[in-house]
């Protein structure tokens, strides 16, 4: 078996409030193989964003701690500050979510990406040129040459957005974080981004982590997922077999409360209850309190980490198994 | 440049009355700081060009007045006009670089605290709340009666002073900007923190600066001017505009109302043309409000 290219091994984020100490991230293990897009689905606030940040050292005010945390053979946790800022955007890159925001107002295209391509690289000045064209049409901007001289205000959102791939993949990083890239989109130019996105993973052999909350979006782009809950891994697997046969219930919750085309539904199901508040969390499984299937066990105890076939992980007592 | 004369800025600026009233004073009052002692009839701490007998000479209009003296002269027999010249210019100076030292170490105390946050930031905001909680006044009469008066003493008190109100608003600005993505997106590829500051983050939070800035011009000379009048501010030799109203006060009720007051008309229209052009900034450039 290759040895993937990021892994993480029992990650927590905790944030000392004056509420109480929030545990946003809790124990969380995953990992990137070469060249395969990892999808990380769930709510608001169950602490995917947060996980992502804290392999960066982007978390402020926070304290991680992991077991492993591994991006080949650098151990990221011991990373020095200046050792950090070198590899991010060369080595591991990020993608926000809001395009209209992602963009500083007051520079150009052009001086955005030239940025990143003069801190990283050596490349002299007709190069990086050449760079950012070939970037600019990769990205599907058409007459890259003059659109260089634009300011992020003559863009709409779809095509910041590919300026902002295009400014994430300048020093050609392995690795690309993709924080619901898509999110802010219409629609229609969310399959044209994500669509991009893949391609250029798939071609160019990068990998990528995908944060969103669209299950529709992981089953389409995504090898792996992981479904996460309230700082938790829930249950992680190889895409197909979790959104096929899901075996925590709170997967099973999510997918059905997605809406279908044919059958016939007076109303969507829903999951009961609401995402317990970080700083008061349950002492058991952190789904119990909304799960359908949970016994007195759950209340009291956590569920461990159950190693299935296939590579699939889960976090529950009692999973659903098929039939 | 061109872009500039066709936005919309520009626009409003031509169509509002005061802003142009305002800048046009200010323009001229530049203009005869910079080559007035050229032009004046003569140069009045040169002690060989002033005659003791001239003194308090009306301004020409009235009865006893020579067309030698347009606006009279003053006690020494010094030609009023040139006086108000050369008090104008040390004015100026005063205003114009006590405003750029408060700004920049404003500015960069701001957006440093803003940025970092935590300690840094509560230290440098507590000390702008302890300053604040005295009158302006009072710590620099305070300052100035220790060390003495001089013009580089006064610009070093009133920088002193003056940094605060912009570093507050520079602060505040900052939070709001470094929230936004394009900062994190810095983060993200690797950009250091001082390159984060001063390249991604001091750039857009420079709109409100440009009215602070006019703003502050005007206080200050007015500051200068109170100080002068009250003794502690620029040295005899080199008089502003508020010490050549403190010299004419005290004969400004034996009836030579034109030694004192003169030079204040001047300060009160150079201020004036400075606020005019400032409240126009304000409501141009303050977003609420757009």
């Amino acid at each position: 078996m290759q040895r993937p290219i990021l892994e993480v091994k029992n990650l927590s984020t905790t944030f000392h409030t004056f509420r109480g100490v929030i545990h946003a991230v809790s124990g969380v293990s995953f990992h990137l193989n070469e060249g395969e897009i990892l999808g990380i689905v769930g709510e608001s606030g169950s602490g995917k964003t947060v996980a992502n940040l804290s392999l960066l050292h982007l978390v402020e005010g926070g304290v991680v701690q992991a077991d492993v945390m591994r991006y080949q053979d650098i151990d990221l946790s011991s990373l020095k500050e200046k050792e950090m800022e070198k590899l991010r955007g060369a080595e591991i890159s990020m993608i926000f979510q809001d395009p209209m925001s992602s963009l500083n107002p007051l520079y150009t295209i052009g001086h955005q990406i030239e940025e990143s391509l003069k801190l990283h690289t050596k490349l002299n000045r007709k190069e990086r040129r050449a760079r950012m064209i070939d970037l600019l049409s990769k990205v599907g901007i058409s007459d890259p040459e003059s659109r260089l001289k634009s300011y992020p205000f003559q863009y709409s959102g779809g095509m910041r957005q590919r300026i902002i791939i295009a400014i994430a993949l300048a020093v050609n990083p392995k690795i690309i974080i993709a924080d619901e890239p898509t999110t802010a989109l219409d629609v229609t130019v969310q399959a044209q981004v994500l669509r991009l996105l893949t391609d250029l993973i798939h071609n160019e052999s990068r990998s990528m982590i995908l944060i969103t909350h669209d299950l529709g979006v992981v089953s389409k782009t995504t090898d792996r997922v992981v479904v996460m809950y309230a700082g938790k891994a829930m249950e992680s697997g190889i895409t197909k077999d979790v959104i096929h046969e899901p075996m925590h219930p709170y997967t099973d919750g999510l997918l059905r409360s997605i809406p279908r085309f044919h059958e016939n539904q007076e109303r969507l199901y829903q999951i009961p209850g609401m995402v317990p508040r970080a700083y008061d969390l349950p002492k058991g499984c952190r789904f119990e309190p909304r799960c359908p299937k949970a016994q007195p066990i759950c209340k009291n105890e956590e569920p461990p980490v159950r190693k299935m076939s296939n590579g699939r992980e889960i976090a529950c007592f009692f999973p659903i198994s098929k039939g | 440049m061109k872009r500039f004369f066709e936005s919309e800025f520009f626009y409003n600026y031509r169509k509002s009355f005061s802003a142009v009233f305002g800048s046009v004073i200010i323009f001229l009052a530049l203009v005869i700081g910079l080559i007035g002692p050229f032009v004046v009839p003569q140069n009045p701490y040169d002690q060989k060009q002033t005659d003791l007998s001239n003194a308090y000479l009306p301004p020409m209009w009235e009865e006893e007045g020579r067309a030698e003296f347009p606006l009279g002269t003053d006690g020494q027999g010094r030609d009023m006009l040139s006086v108000i010249v050369y008090g104008s210019r040390i004015s100026l100076l005063i205003g114009i670089s006590v405003t750029v030292i408060s700004c920049v170490i404003g500015t960069f105390l701001g957006v440093f605290a803003g940025y970092k946050g935590g300690k840094t930031d509560s230290f440098i905001m507590r000390v702008a709340d302890i300053q604040l909680s005295f009158p302006s006044m009072l710590i620099a009469l305070f300052i100035m009666a220790i060390f003495g008066s001089g013009i580089e003493k006064l610009i070093v008190t009133l920088s002193f002073v003056g940094w605060v109100m912009f570093a507050r608003t520079i602060r505040g600005e900052t939070l709001s900007v470094k929230n936004q993505e394009y900062i994190q997106a810095a983060h993200v590829l690797g950009y250091s923190d001082w390159r984060i500051l001063f390249r991604h983050v001091l750039p857009n939070v420079t709109t409100p600066l440009i009215v602070l800035f006019t703003n502050k011009i005007g206080n200050v000379i007015l500051t200068e001017a109170s100080l002068s009048f009250l003794g502690v501010g620029v040295p005899v030799t080199q008089p502003s505009l508020g010490l050549l109203v403190k010299n004419g006060f005290d004969v400004l009720f034996s009836g030579l109302w034109w030694v004192s007051l003169l030079p204040g008309l001047y300060i009160m229209l150079l201020v004036f043309g400075i606020n005019l052009l400032g409240d126009f900034l304000k409501d141009e450039l303050n977003p609420q409000l757009n």
